[in-house]
């Protein structure tokens, strides 16, 4: 199988040199009894796109909310281990998880927008964080959906309910409520496996172009998808990390016999 | 989905007109006929009754009839069996040709037939429904069908029965005087003003004391609380006895413990309401919250909301239609309830407009209650009506306005 890579970009920095926005060290998770992930560590480039990959039930998820804390919301998931963010661990006691939150956003795999105006949803973040100015809440929207490539489409209907979006604009608008309490990581989780192919294609262009000033990652099922809008990609694989590398060596010549399988699609 | 039922439906009526099984028509046509010569109502209510349930037994029959020709036979002796007793209703006129007039002997056994065929009715629905998974899926879905609009067409009957005959009765009794005038002559003259004030207000006292509590005990008990916790047991079930305590004894509760504190009062009388629509507005509310997506909840935690604001400003707005259902559902309780109000917030008829909330008031579900004790000795059977439809319409007006909220909430 042939992977359409965006190599063109530029020579990618070996993982060892890079200096990580995020990192995870020695990361295991825990649901009741089942161990859902065993001692991941993982370094997130800043300004790139990280792919994580694997076969269902590998883990994937479970990895993206620790990053923003979101398995705190689960009854039974226990964390051990450090995710490292600014120098700081986001498992310390003192950490504000909600503000932490802010910092770096998620969005899910299916699109869950609020049951409230289109504008509405983009100002949710805003609002709680204390923002009451009306004409900076305008901007803030109008600049959310503009990075969200969405403007266009809904600058007429900002007041009409946003469960009338179709399911690839309402994903865009997740998006778009993401971006519009300024973080400085997207976490994606499958983010466009609902959609159709060109509502599809519409999301992987804005992950790339939102890497101009996000870190994003990414979670896919969908390994040309890894392929094309990714830097570095990660293979998960039974709540282990098998291998991380720049996403177009792992594509090509990875080094491990699992990897190569797996994006072979010869299991998973 | 509609149109799976229909081309279902169609189809078996098609079917069934094309084999227009004698024996099956035969049914049809008895049960008509008893329907028709039945002389008394409740007569034609159970008649109507075990139409409704033989019509599904009937298409449930034929469905295997068609499926199965094996079980041809003991189908046949099945019908003839049903046939037999449903043929009772129509030698049934001849038998009673006593007057109507000699209450006694015409209802007594004219009641007692019906409802044993409408017990056969049920009987042979159970047996039809009890091994449903041998059935074929048409035959199922078409019964299903069946059962659903005839069950939700009864309810309607009923209610539009009931109302009806309030309105029938209750319109000529209100008057501008009946609505503004003081209870008079332990109210065969005079209006029912008191009764009313006195029913908004213990409304408003029962609002204000469960509503708060209610929506809160809900949030607490479904948002904070894990759902394990030995202390979320321990209200669910202190809730459901609540629920369960029959109103009278909250009247008891209310007479021992507050009666003593605040009077025969307004007062108590809500705070009695209060706790007896206590466990409607907590369980609506959960149901309320429950109905909102975890998505949702999980979209506002992911932008950095606390707990509190997540409740406040990504759940309770899609709830709020639930929870106002709930609170009106309560109120209609409670305006109508009597019981608990008869020790701790009314005083006989003479309770006029009070003037503070340790003030005892009246009812109009009270003053109906003392009016109904009335007839016979004084001519107030009009105003009982009278008061009856006034109590309909004030929960009509609460259910409207609990309507016109949701409205306004949902945009
Ligand atoms: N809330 C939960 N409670 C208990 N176990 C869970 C929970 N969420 C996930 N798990 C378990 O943890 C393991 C990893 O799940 P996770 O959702 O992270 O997989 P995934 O890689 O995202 O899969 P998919 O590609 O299907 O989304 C699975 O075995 C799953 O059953
Ligand atoms: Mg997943």
């Amino acid at each position: 199988m042939e992977f359409e890579t965006n190599s063109k970009d530029k020579e990618r920095k070996k993982l060892e040199e890079i200096d990580p926005v995020v990192e995870a060290k020695n990361i295991s998770v825990w649901y009741g009894e089942e161990k859902a992930l065993e001692n991941i560590g993982l370094k997130v480039p800043k300004n790139n796109v990280t792919a994580i990959i694997g076969p269902s039930g590998c883990g994937k998820s479970t990895f993206l909310r620790c990053i923003n804390r979101m398995n705190d919301l689960i009854e039974g998931a226990k964390v051990e281990g450090k995710i490292v963010y600014k120098d700081k661990n986001l498992y310390d006691p003192d950490i504000d998880v909600a503000s932490l939150r802010r910092k770096i956003g998620m969005v899910f795999q299916k699109p869950n927008p609020f049951p409230k105006s289109v504008y509405e949803n983009i100002a949710y973040g805003p609002k709680i964080g204390g923002m009451n100015d009306k004409e900076e809440l305008d901007e803030i929207v109008e600049e959310s959906l503009k990075d969200a490539a969405l403007w266009d489409e809904v600058k007429n209907r900002l007041h009409s309910p946003a469960m009338d979006l179709s399911g690839g604009q309402q994903q865009r608008l997740c998006i778009a409520r993401a971006l519009a309490v300024e973080p400085d990581v997207l976490l994606m989780d499958e983010p466009a496996s609902a959609l159709d192919p060109i509502a599809m294609s519409k999301i992987e262009d804005l992950i790339y172009d939102l890497k101009q000033d996000y870190t994003v990652i990414i979670v896919t099922h969908n390994m040309q998808q890894a392929a094309r809008v990714s830097d570095y990609t990660a293979f998960l694989f039974m709540g282990k990390l098998i291998e991380h590398s720049p996403t177009e060596k792992l594509f090509e010549n990875p080094d491990k016999k699992k990897t190569e399988d797996y994006i072979t699609g010869r299991f998973g | 989905m509609g149109t799976y039922l229909d081309d279902d439906l169609s189809e078996i009526f098609t079917e069934f007109t094309l084999r227009k099984t004698p024996l099956y028509f035969s049914i049809i046509l008895s049960l008509i006929g008893g329907f028709l010569l039945s002389t008394n109502f409740s007569l034609i209510l159970f008649n109507l009754g075990i139409l409704i349930f033989s019509s599904i037994l009937i298409i449930m029959q034929i469905y295997r009839f068609i499926e199965n020709k094996k079980i041809i036979f003991k189908q046949l002796i099945f019908g003839l069996i049903i046939l037999m007793f449903l043929y009772i209703p129509l030698i049934l006129p001849n038998q009673l040709s006593i007057p109507i007039d000699n209450i006694d002997a015409g209802i007594g056994k004219g009641f007692l037939l019906s409802l044993f065929l409408v017990l056969i009715g049920l009987f042979g629905v159970y047996i039809n429904l009890s091994n449903l998974d041998k059935q074929n899926k048409k035959a199922k879905q078409a019964s299903a069908y069946l059962y659903l609009s005839f069950a939700i067409l009864t309810v309607l009957f009923v209610l539009f029965l009931i109302i009806g005959f309030i309105v029938y009765n209750g319109a000529g009794a209100i008057t501008w005087e009946f609505i503004t005038q003081d209870i008079q002559n332990m109210g065969a003259s005079g209006g029912v003003f008191p009764a009313i004030i006195g029913t908004l207000l213990l409304g408003l006292g029962t609002a204000l004391i469960s509503v708060p509590l209610g929506v809160g005990t809900a949030i607490f008990l479904k948002e904070y609380a894990g759902s394990q916790s030995k202390l979320v047991r321990v209200i669910r079930t202190s809730i459901n006895v609540l629920n369960a305590t029959p109103s009278i004894v909250h009247g008891l509760f209310g007479l021992a413990l507050f009666v003593p504190l605040f009077g025969v009062s307004l007062l108590t009388g809500s705070l009695v309401l209060g706790f007896l629509t206590l466990p409607i507005i907590i369980r609506s509310t959960e149901e309320a919250l429950e109905s909102v997506p975890k998505d949702i909840r999980d979209a506002s935690f992911a932008m950095g909301a606390t707990r509190w604001q997540t409740i406040r400003n990504a759940v309770l707005p899609p709830a709020l239609p639930g929870i106002v259902t709930g609170a009106v559902l309560g109120l209609g309780r409670a305006f109508g309830e009597t019981a608990p109000i008869m020790f701790t917030a009314v005083i006989f008829s003479g309770g006029g407009i009070p003037t503070s909330v340790f003030d005892s008031v009246n009812a109009l579900s009270y003053h109906l209650l003392e009016l109904t004790r009335l007839i016979g000795y004084k001519d107030v059977t009009q105003k009982a009506w009278g008061t009856a439809l006034l109590l309909l319409l004030i929960v009509l007006a609460m259910n409207f306005l609990g309507i016109r909220i949701r409205k306004k909430y949902r945009t």
